[in-house]
């Protein structure tokens, strides 16, 4: 029998009788079922915010282990074992390069972190979760080459805990030229979700979309009536994702009339004064 | 034999004990402290069951106040079985073991639990020089006395920055600390301090916070309700955080809904009836969580009146109905 995916984390009772990511390490290279695995998955690496550079190393020094992954969910961490916003990563950008067969990335968590400017032709998704995501990680993703993406997903956040761009600063990710194959686009738990949904009206990649995911961030009113006001160019979506919004009811009714299937399910409360309006993920 | 539940007031939990012996035939009358502590010293043959005081409380020293009252007249209740005419299902002297988290953790030792760092914090900046030395990013600060999540607060110091986060239902409100039914998220370094040193002058200890194992995307611990040698029932207290207590808006799910060994869930079992008697119990809720990633059960805490389960007494009522069955037998 294969075994598909396996999670890999230092527990915290680990943790407490003293072991590190070291051990994480060996826990890993010493699993005989490492062979069969192809969606890996990496948890808490530190109950006290240290980094994974040592894990990443360690990984790399033993490469031919892992060439033959084609999934990696990276920070696989929860919130009880760390704040996403302290979650220490490092440039991962040399053992993403030990996994040429990778076609699915997921990563958690993004102080510090670095993904390379490189192509990955194999490279189908990718998802960046956080609470604040430097401009230097989408920079990174611009100029890299994934021809062949078909999902992308980042999550925006705030700037108390990272995010130091603009709406700007995604533009370029709306580009059919840059990703033809794409079909999934999520620039998701954002503050300015309104203007998100500008970009995505006024892109040529919009065409090609077959889901727009702007949940989890502050999507109000102005960005609904955005999506009313062009239904021609969105009607051939399969799928709008508006999950956590702050959407009032009547405009919630408004866009589950769209000829589009739509998630306007949200428990963030829009009567809050709108200075109080904040991402899902906020830390 | 005269059996009697204690309150200050009639409340859920007397009405729902009267009605299970009406329904085992057998006559339970309610009587506030007061009327015990009247009739106690008298003779008769009278067992009584002690309830907690209803009240509606959310001011944090105003609700340690009434602990601190309740202590008190646990004390004096403990004459009325030294003149040997009472006999309590559970005794003042177990529920007052229960009511101290310290103490409680001292009757479990060889039992897995939270375990306590620090017996009593003063302030803010004790703590903060206590943790920073210890080295301690993960804490719970709790007040010593009572029982629930007030007061109550989770608290994260980042190793390097020494950034604070803080999880608990406390905010402060005109000058007044409350328990409010949600829990808040807090950042601002100024508000975390207030309210640290508003829970330190309820006698606050400090426990280490482990990490709780995850059904589906909620953080989940247990309330298992024994009496004697068995587990009566057992709910899974559901929470998107790591404060799960009920009524905050958490969620109370089936036990039999989680997936864990058999193994476990022996273990289970054995550490709450344990428990229960380490703290010279007959009945009790004991909070166990499961460690993340290793599956070990680990005793939260006990508490001496937690039997009142809405699940059970909304429908068999058998909890109440099997402490009263003892007695009549």
């Amino acid at each position: 029998m294969k075994v598909e995916s396996k999670k890999y984390a230092l527990t915290y009772d680990e943790y407490d009788n003293g072991k590190t990511e070291t051990d994480l390490l060996d826990k890993m290279l010493k699993d005989k079922k490492l062979p069969e695995i192809k969606q890996l998955v990496v948890g808490c690496w530190s109950y006290e915010s240290g980094d994974c550079s040592e894990l990443v190393k360690g990984m790399i020094a033993n490469k031919e282990k892992f060439a033959h992954i084609e999934g990696l969910f990276w920070g696989d961490i929860d919130q009880e074992e760390s704040e996403i916003s302290w979650i220490e990563q490092c440039d991962l950008g040399p053992l993403l390069d030990c996994m040429p067969l990778l076609s699915g990335l997921k990563i958690k968590g993004t102080n510090n972190l670095s993904i390379g400017k490189t192509a990955r032709p194999n490279l189908k998704s990718l998802e960046i979760i956080s609470g604040g995501l430097p401009s230097s990680v989408v920079e990174e993703i611009i100029a890299s080459d994934f021809p062949n993406l078909e999902k992308l997903v980042l999550y925006v956040g705030i700037d108390y805990y990272g995010f130091d761009g603009s709406v700007e600063t995604f533009k370029s990710l709306f580009s059919k030229d840059k990703f033809p194959k794409l079909t999934y686009l999520g620039i998701v738990n954002a503050e300015a979700e309104d203007e998100i949904v500008e970009l995505f009206l006024n892109s040529d990649i919009l065409p090609q979309l077959e889901t727009m995911d702007i949940s989890c961030g502050v999507l109000t009113d102005k960005g609904g009536q955005l999506l009313l006001d062009n239904i021609e160019k969105i009607k051939h979506l399969k799928f709008i994702d508006m999950n956590y919004n702050f959407l009032t009811e009547e405009m919630q009714e408004k866009l589950k009339k769209l000829p589009v299937k739509v998630d306007v399910n949200s428990d963030a409360d829009v009567n809050e004064d709108p200075e109080d309006y904040y991402p899902m993920i906020t830390e | 034999m005269e059996l009697y539940v204690v309150s200050n007031q009639p409340s859920r939990r007397t009405d729902y004990f009267i009605r299970a012996g009406e329904s085992l035939g057998q006559t339970v009358r309610f009587l506030t402290y007061e009327q015990l502590l009247a009739i106690g010293h008298s003779p008769g043959n009278r067992v009584v069951k002690l309830e907690p005081p209803v009240h509606n409380e959310s001011g944090l020293l105003a609700y340690t106040a009434l602990c601190r009252e309740y202590i008190s007249l646990l004390e004096q209740l403990k004459t009325c079985r030294t003149a040997g005419s009472v006999t309590f299902i559970n005794s003042p002297e177990a529920i007052l073991h229960t009511l101290d988290k310290v103490k409680t953790k001292q009757l479990l030792s060889g039992l897995q639990v939270t375990p306590v760092l620090l017996e009593q914090v003063e302030n803010f900046d004790e703590l903060e020089t206590f943790l920073t030395a210890g080295n301690h990013s993960s804490v719970f600060l709790k007040p010593r006395f009572g029982s629930g999540a007030g007061g109550v607060m989770a608290i994260r110091i980042h190793p390097r920055t020494k950034e604070w986060i803080v999880y608990t239902p406390l905010n402060c409100a005109d000058g007044v600390v409350r328990n409010c039914k949600h829990i808040r998220r807090l950042t601002a370094r100024e508000e975390i301090v207030r309210l640290i040193n508003t829970v330190c002058r309820c006698d606050a200890m400090v426990e280490q916070w482990i990490p709780k194992e995850k059904t589906g995307n909620q953080y989940y611990d247990l309330r298992v309700v024994c009496h004697r040698d068995k587990v009566q029932h057992i709910v899974v207290r559901c929470s998107k955080g790591t404060i799960t207590n009920l009524h905050l808006n958490n969620q109370a799910r089936p036990f039999a809904a989680l997936a864990l060994s058999g193994e476990i869930k022996e273990k289970i079992y054995r550490e709450a009836i344990r428990a229960v008697k380490l703290c010279g119990l007959r009945y009790g809720g004991v909070d166990i969580l499961i460690r993340q990633g290793s599956g070990i059960p680990c005793i939260i805490e006990v508490n001496g009146q937690g039997d009142h389960i809405y699940e059970d007494i909304f429908n068999e009522n058998n909890i109440y109905r099997n402490q009263i069955k003892e007695w009549i037998r």
